[in-house]
């Protein structure tokens, strides 16, 4: 199986370890993207503002109402990434899943770009109902539609089988991929480029009335999942093997399948597709403390807060003052990472 | 007792099992056998309440099974199937620790590890404890998992346990496909021994001398329908293995051995190859 790391490494030192390490990158990376940006805030400052000793002022209201909703939806959603990821693919028992197979990014994208290319015409109502969130709330209603058609479709033999759920998933994608096409297809220009930037993905422009929603919906879903990791670990098992062990395997399958379409929908909805976290995440984790979820989710979670933190770090500043999608920052730079920690595994195994 | 009651099961438009009813009590170490395709397998899945019948029943010490939750069956019985599908490298002792999951409620996590260790030594693979699941051959494999369906069975036959829930059960598919001579002798061994303390035992196994050195009591089946059963002394004898198997043999019980089969030299499956 691809990317595994074949070695057991002294797990229990690397699973103490790991976890405090990450925690304390991610308080660091927290602090540092609070104090780097267009104005330049000093950790002195930071401080100073979080305690409240500073008020009123320009980078009072700069680290209030633009840097912090910010942080701390990167820091939340690169969590919700990494744990849906690794629960994906204990789902389908394939490190190569992602949650694009249940059919959350193509729905988001159809949401999305439906509002965008027909909120004018077809859905002024929608649009103007609710005005600056329109396209959030059409990609997460998207999103919703789409995982539960596949939901009700791969449970229609009445058996929720996972050849049935990834059948199900690869045609409806399909056939969403054909209505994006057609709305990209009547798009104008404009319209064009929001949703090629959309597509992209952007944590910028968000305000506490819309990030406070998803960040509940997030942390709901990233805390069910986590307490299903032993359930997840007896279901890698097999299936049968699991149901053996006392497993009721169709309810934890389920309980998967909605939480994660939570979790990415609301991630999605506020900033656009994301590529390769969700993917490479629990990879680099399972390398380093092995595949049991106890330790695999946290590790997952924490790490992906880390790489989506540092990455709209740099998406933020590295041509300021314009931005760079984060979708282009987390793939150009998780992949070369992810293809050397690959070649190191196999170097070890080939020893 | 546990016991599948004249169970018809189909799938595909193929019988599976055919009318069949066998049982098996405390203490009591039952094997199945019979040629390919003969529903070994599946007698002993619709044993552990994994098969659809089309009719007929399975009783779990007087329950049907339908009846007991998921984790209420994990704590009564225990199953070893014949194929895994475990691909993620756990180490060998995750593997069998998973066999705590049905017994958390009722165990301190001290207990549950113990009964894991216990199993990881009886089928001798302490020396892999630490190894990745994956990396190991085949016959290592079929005993890891051996231990981890061990480590289940063993909080349910603690006396106290067996005086509240009654006797667990212990369902073992082909445990012996891929290991060496000793393994299998040691492998039967310890299902007897779960037998001797309490349990009751159903194996399915090819190995015809492995079953008469070892079996309570033995059901011969044969394409969904049961053939024969009862001690392998009156069950295996040369008119059944030839009607059963298209083999001329016998089985030799010298005092002071094991029972052995033994094959006459001008058997139809051997003269066949010119």
């Amino acid at each position: 199986m691809l990317a595994l790391g074949h070695v057991v490494i002294e797990r229990e030192t690397a699973r103490k370890g790991l976890l405090p390490i990450l925690l304390s990158a991610c308080l660091l990376i927290w602090l540092a993207a609070l104090s780097i940006g267009g104005v330049a805030i000093s950790w002195a400052e930071v401080f100073a503002i979080l305690s409240g000793a500073d008020k009123g002022s320009l980078q009072q209201t700069i680290l209030w109402e633009i840097r912090f909703p910010r942080v701390i939806l990167s820091l939340i959603v690169g969590a919700g990434l990494g744990v849906c990821g690794a629960a994906m693919q204990a789902i389908f028992r394939n490190p190569l899943a992602d949650p694009g197979l249940i059919g959350v990014s193509s729905g988001a994208a159809l949401g999305a770009v439906t509002v965008i290319v027909l909120g004018n015409t077809l859905f002024t109502g929608f649009t103007a109902t609710f005005g600056l969130y329109a396209v959030p709330v059409g990609a997460f209603l998207g999103c919703l539609a789409v995982c539960g058609f596949i939901y009700r479709l791969s449970g229609f033999s009445g058996q929720f089988t996972v050849i049935s759920l990834l059948l199900a998933g690869i045609a409806v994608n399909a056939i969403v991929g054909a209505f994006i096409g057609v709305l990209t297809l009547i798009s104008n220009d404009q319209e064009l480029r929001d949703l090629t930037f959309w597509s992209m993905g952007s944590l910028a422009g968000n305000h506490w009335a819309l990030v406070l929603p998803s960040l509940i919906a997030i942390v709901i879903a990233i805390v069910g999942l986590y307490r299903l990791s032993q359930p997840l670990n007896l279901y890698l098992l097999g299936e049968a093997q699991a149901k053996h062990l006392g497993l009721n395997v169709d309810a934890l399958k389920k309980r998967v399948f909605i939480l994660t379409a939570l979790c990415i929908g609301a991630a999605v909805a506020v900033t656009g597709m994301i590529g390769f976290v969700g993917f490479v995440v629990p990879h680099l984790i399972r390398l380093i403390v092995g595949t049991d979820h106890r330790y695999l989710m946290p590790g997952s979670m924490l790490l992906g807060a880390l790489l989506l933190t540092a990455s709209d770090l740099l998406a933020r500043t590295i041509i300021l003052p314009a931005e760079v999608p984060i979708g282009l920052i987390t793939s150009a730079l998780g992949g070369p990472f992810f293809l050397i920690m690959l070649m190191k595994t196999y170097k070890n195994m080939a020893k | 007792m546990l016991s599948l009651q004249n169970a018809t099961a189909q799938r595909g438009g193929n019988t599976l099992l055919n009318d069949i009813s066998l049982s098996v009590a405390a203490g009591e170490c039952v094997v199945i056998v019979g040629p390919n395709g003969a529903g070994k397998s599946s007698a002993l899945k619709a044993l552990s309440g994994d098969l659809t019948l089309q009719s007929g029943q399975v009783y779990l010490n007087d329950t049907a099974i339908e009846q007991f939750t998921p984790i209420e069956l994990a704590q009564r019985r225990a199953v070893l199937t014949q194929s895994y599908e475990l691909a993620f490298p756990f180490s060998v002792t995750e593997v069998v620790e998973m066999a705590s999951y049905c017994h958390q409620e009722q165990c301190s996590k001290q207990q549950l590890n113990n009964y894991a260790r216990q199993a990881i030594d009886q089928v001798e693979v302490s020396h892999l404890a630490k190894k990745c699941f994956t990396t190991l051959s085949g016959g290592e494999q079929q005993r890891v998992q051996l231990a981890r369906v061990l480590a289940q069975l063993s909080p349910a036959l603690e006396p106290s346990v067996i005086a509240k829930q009654g006797t667990p059960y212990l369902l073992i598919d082909e445990p012996t496909s891929s290991l060496d001579l000793y393994h299998q002798y040691h492998v039967m061994s310890l299902a007897r021994a779960a037998a001797d303390k309490g349990a009751g035992v159903v194996i399915v196994v090819h190995d015809l001398s492995l079953a008469a050195s070892f079996a309570d009591k033995l059901y011969v089946l044969k394409n969904g329908k049961l053939v024969i059963s009862g001690k392998a002394n009156k069950v295996l004898t040369s008119d059944v293995l030839r009607e059963v198997y298209n083999v001329d043999a016998s089985l030799t019980l010298a005092s002071g051995q094991l029972p052995h089969l033994v094959l006459s030299q001008n058997n139809q499956c051997i003269l066949q190859r010119a």
